[in-house]
């Protein structure tokens, strides 16, 4: 398959993702945000008329809201992002941020990059698809995202403490994706007890 | 019963999640107008002096930001947006339309009773 080929087979697969996470952030997450409302209401109502039940509404409360966050923060690591103009390391701190909410993640690195629009919404998309496998099947208990670039390349490294190998077909997406642009997504050799991965990406024409 | 209720107008598509806010503001003692659409919003609070406005983003034809442009000088004292999306360049957009809160969706009623304080300290204040 031609690069250009690639990258019509990876937008299309992109576009199918958005459009399933829009399907159920309109349908599972909104019912799920208002069954928390309802929750609430509901635990508010017990108070007054029936005490003894208010332990089992709060608990109601509390499964109702982590089910309604849990599914909120599964459509934003599966949503495709959209970037503007040079807005890709906002997008990246903010994965970073996502991920922070399951184990610590830290974005270092530059803070503005020059690059193809293409090549930095490819590049986040592999750090979106990248973090969540992470954050999800790894094991690791820190994670780092670091941003560099040299006269050729956008360079995006990922650092995972403890983490255990991740599976081939794992690498093998991402290393697709990058392909689709002449770059590339490979493991690196484990060292200090941490797992890393590099994405190398031509600029492009900017 | 809020010692000192307030007059709320939401614009919300969705209707669960409409019920369920105006059920929860009822509770505590709170007045509740809605609009299911831009349109209606933009015609109902022309004639309903609301102390606080709660809309949603994405809705059937514009957005909440656009209501806020179309309402001009007639927006409400006090404002919040509400989204299921939340990045940075959304919450800026929400702030650039005149929203003083950008709430995410699943709304978490703990932030949603901090921006009814708000809202009351402003109306107290004016």
């Amino acid at each position: 398959m031609t690069q250009a080929h690639e990258r019509v087979a990876l937008a299309a697969l992109d576009s199918q993702q958005l459009e399933l996470t829009q399907l159920l952030h309109d349908t599972l997450s909104q019912n799920l945000s208002a069954a928390r409302l309802y929750a609430r209401v509901n635990r508010g109502a017990l108070e007054r008329a029936c005490p003894e039940a208010v332990a089992s509404a709060v608990t109601l409360e509390q499964v109702v809201s982590t089910a309604a966050e849990e599914l909120q923060d599964l459509i934003r690591w599966l949503r495709p992002i959209r970037l503007g103009d040079g807005d890709a390391v906002d997008r990246l701190a903010e994965l970073a941020q996502l991920a922070s909410r399951a184990l610590p993640c830290e974005f270092r690195g530059r803070t503005e990059i020059g690059a193809a629009l293409e090549v930095q919404t490819e590049l986040v998309r592999i750090a979106q698809l990248a973090l969540h496998g992470l954050v999800l099947r790894s094991g690791a208990h820190r994670l780092e995202l670091r941003l560099d670039m040299d006269a050729q390349d956008l360079i995006m490294e990922l650092r995972a403490s403890g983490a255990s190998a991740m599976p081939n077909d794992f690498v093998e997406r991402l290393d697709q994706r990058a392909r689709s642009l002449g770059g590339s997504f490979a493991a690196e050799p484990a060292a200090d007890g941490c797992s890393a991965w590099t994405c190398r990406l031509p600029r492009g024409s900017r | 019963m809020t010692e000192a209720p307030l007059r709320v107008f939401i614009v919300e598509d969705h209707q669960d999640t409409l019920k369920s806010l105006r059920m929860y503001l009822e509770q505590s003692g709170h007045t509740v107008r809605s609009g299911r659409t831009l349109a209606e919003a933009l015609t109902a609070l022309s004639e309903y002096p609301c102390d606080l406005l709660l809309s949603d983003i994405a809705l059937s034809d514009g957005t909440g930001w656009d209501l806020m442009s179309e309402l001009g000088g007639a927006r409400p004292r006090y404002a919040v947006a509400m989204s299921g999306f939340g990045t940075a360049s959304d919450i800026s957009r929400s702030k650039a339309a005149g929203f003083r809160h950008h709430l995410v969706k699943p709304i978490d009623p703990d932030a949603l009773d901090e921006q009814l304080a708000r809202a009351q300290t402003e109306r107290d204040r004016a």
